[in-house]
């Protein structure tokens, strides 16, 4: 423990002292793979053959985020990340409709390595290509809803709060579009090993169903577009170009 | 080497989490079930769970004890050409996916039943609002409807929920308002509920409190008009006596010697069918199996439809509850373009066993006795037209009203709808696990658990 306070605040001086830091926000698709979570939705599909419009499988989606990033070295970044994910399906038979929503919060701590910048001593490409390996927590929160009512599970709304880890990985290149702006698309890939959906098939079904689980791990693959902006220093002599 | 390691490690992370992500089961893809299953029972689990079924290829034959489907959904023709229900009437909540499958059919005909509950307290009927605040009471009012939400929360030990009722500071004026409300409506008398099973009932129900009814239909129309190729494909008067499992496929043979094979049985047929050992099976239900038929509480049960030529009630009522002798009369005709002046009363537990030693006439007067007392009007005997009484536990195809939460049914329905040995599979509404046992909901709900365990097993 103690040498992980060490560590991490000899990184935050690091950040504080003499890096650059970058601020960046970025948006995106979002691709989600919850096998037993779209296992629910194709069950509440079969079990209403006469929808003509079905519940779609939550594959897809829209991701807006925003993080830091600070130079702990050369070529190498360390920066916390907010990241907003909203997959959603629905289907409308009017006057009936069913939606089911899943809202994903994650905090993100991210390390970015510059392959091509270990060795110089000025950045001065306009083209940078990195590599991000983070890890941090999620908050998933999902909803259901019939004909615009939130289900209940029990005598309760159905609103729970799930919280586990993810760890992710992704490849990015930074384009300079100006002295302290660059281009920033990304691909990211995001696991969260073990999610436990409380009740979610019963919310879904309005009954069990053993066969089905609430329980899988959550694969997500991101593509996304961002903004990066360099928060210049005064005594900044490594990344002036 | 560290780029090497930079690109080795995304590698190293990502390659297995794509391996684990192709073991998805397909639901009911390719791979699911495609043999041929036979059905015992053609009430609403039965239908439905056909319909599924062959829906995804499964070959599907439906066996049926009575002269028509239906089961425990039945209608009589009345005077003036009435068609009353005899057997469910209420549509609980509109959270369900019998709701989903009434707004796919007729989405104009389904109701929010109108109107107020009226109590019967000390000769006077009164409504919700005037026992929540009438300062005579003392606060007895309010208390009870605070405990009529409390179930799903229920903290104590397992006893009858006339013992729970004990222990609150309520006037004796609600001992039939409380047999009415809680006992009468659960499908038996408050002697016989548990709290425990209460809690699993309530705590599950998730389709909503509001009640519906349809504007000009019948319930089972729903179905017909929805399934109409399951259901003329029904096998109509085929009681089944005895299900052999104990080879590799299983054979079925009725009271009339018919012998049917599958590869897999769905029993629908009611609880009291179960109960009463009518269907032998070979080998026997486990232990285990057979004490959940007979721990999950099911009562007598009788409909009582009373027909007048002018109402006598109040306009705004729904509901009259608390009688002595009938719990609760439902005015059946509220709101409804298909039946005027009518009303119905569903008695089950200990009140429906007194009845079932009466005959019709007997009812019939006692009824008219009973609605003369609560000051509804004059004249009641007058306006009184035709009565109909269905007895559902003296029907030897049915034997009960619906399963209601017993002292000792803690945790049985998941017992009883267990699948056994991968050939016999079981539903109804008896064996809905999750609160929405006893209504036409949770019996769809159990053929669609059943219907996707045949298919993926």
């Amino acid at each position: 423990m103690k040498q992980t306070i060490l560590i991490i605040s000899f990184l935050l001086a690091g950040l504080g002292a003499k890096s650059q830091n970058y601020f960046h926000v970025y948006g995106g698709y979002s691709s989600i793979k919850a096998d037993e979570w779209n296992r629910s939705i194709k069950a509440f599909n079969y079990a209403r053959p006469w929808l003509a419009d079905q519940l779609r499988p939550l594959n897809a989606g829209l991701t807006a985020g925003m993080g830091f990033s600070g130079a702990i070295t050369r070529g190498f970044f360390l920066g916390p990340e907010l990241q907003y994910s909203r997959f959603k399906s629905e289907a409308s038979n009017d006057p009936f409709s069913a939606m089911v929503r899943l809202n994903v919060y994650r905090g993100t701590m991210n390390a970015d390595v510059y392959p091509l910048e270990f060795d110089v001593d000025s950045v001065e490409a306009t083209i940078r290509p990195f590599l991000r390996i983070g890890a941090g927590a999620t908050l998933f929160m999902p909803k259901v809803a019939l004909s615009d009512s939130v289900v209940n599970v029990g005598n309760e709304v159905y609103n729970p709060l799930v919280w586990t880890f993810h760890y992710n990985v992704g490849v990015g290149c930074k384009f300079l579009l100006s002295n302290r702006i660059e281009l920033m698309p990304m691909v990211l890939y995001t696991r969260n090993p073990t999610v436990d959906l409380d009740n979610f098939n019963i919310a879904v079904h309005g009954t069990t169903i053993p066969q089905l689980s609430n329980i899988n791990s959550v694969n997500n693959w991101q593509f996304m577009v961002g903004i990066s902006i360099k928060i210049k220093k005064a005594d900044d002599e490594f990344f002036e170009r | 080497m560290i780029r090497q390691l930079m690109l080795g490690l995304p590698a190293g992370l990502i390659i297995p989490s794509l391996f684990s992500a192709c073991s998805e089961k397909d639901l009911i893809g390719d791979g699911a079930f495609k043999g041929k299953v036979l059905i015992i029972g053609g009430g609403v689990a039965g239908i439905y769970a056909a319909s599924l079924l062959s829906k995804y290829g499964v070959q599907v034959t439906v066996l049926e004890a009575a002269v028509k489907t239906g089961g425990r959904i039945a209608s009589v023709p009345m005077a003036g050409g009435d068609v009353v229900e005899t057997g469910a009437e209420v549509i609980r909540g509109d959270k369900s996916i019998f709701n989903d499958l009434i707004r796919f059919v007729d989405p104009a005909d389904v109701l929010s039943i109108p109107g107020n509950n009226y109590y019967l307290l000390q000769s006077q009927l009164r409504t919700e609002d005037y026992l929540r605040n009438a300062g005579d009471l003392q606060g007895a009012g309010e208390t009870f409807f605070q405990i009529l939400d409390s179930f799903a929360s229920y903290p104590g030990e397992n006893k009858s929920v006339e013992d729970y009722l004990i222990q609150f500071p309520l006037d004796p004026r609600f001992t039939e308002i409380a047999e009415a409300r809680i006992g009468n409506r659960f499908g038996t008398s408050n002697q016989r509920l548990g709290t425990l099973a209460m809690k699993e009932s309530e705590a599950g129900f998730t389709a909503g409190k509001e009640e519906f009814t349809l504007k000009s239909g019948n319930l089972w129309d729903i179905f017909e008009k929805a399934f109409p190729e399951v259901i003329a494909n029904v096998v109509l008067n085929s009681p089944v006596k005895k299900i052999d499992y104990s080879g590799a496929t299983v054979n079925i043979t009725t009271t009339n010697n018919t012998v049917y094979t599958a590869d897999k049985v769905l029993v629908t047929v009611p609880l009291g069918v179960l109960k009463a050992g009518i269907i032998e099976f070979s080998p026997l239900l486990s232990g285990p199996k057979q004490e959940a038929v007979t721990s999950i509480g099911l009562d007598n049960c009788i409909k009582i439809v009373l027909k007048f030529i002018g109402p006598f009630w109040q306009s705004d009522a729904k509901s009259i509850l608390g009688a002595l002798h009938i719990p609760e009369y439902r005015i059946y005709s509220a709101g409804k373009d298909n039946s005027a002046n009518t009303l119905t009363a569903t008695v089950t537990g200990e009140k429906a066993e007194l009845l079932s030693a009466m005959s019709d006439g007997e009812i019939q007067a006692m009824a008219l006795a009973e609605l003369t007392t609560l000051h509804l009007g004059q004249g009641v005997v007058a306006l009184f037209q035709q009565i109909y009484v269905k007895r559902w536990g003296a029907d030897p195809l049915i034997r009960g009203g619906w399963s209601y939460p017993s002292l000792s049914g803690v945790g049985q329905k998941e017992v009883l709808a267990e699948p056994v040995n991968q050939k016999l599979f079981f539903a109804g509404e008896a064996t809905n696990t999750n609160g929405h046992s006893g209504t036409i909901h949770g019996a769809m709900e159990s053929a669609y658990r059943a219907a996707i365990e045949i298919l993926e097993q």
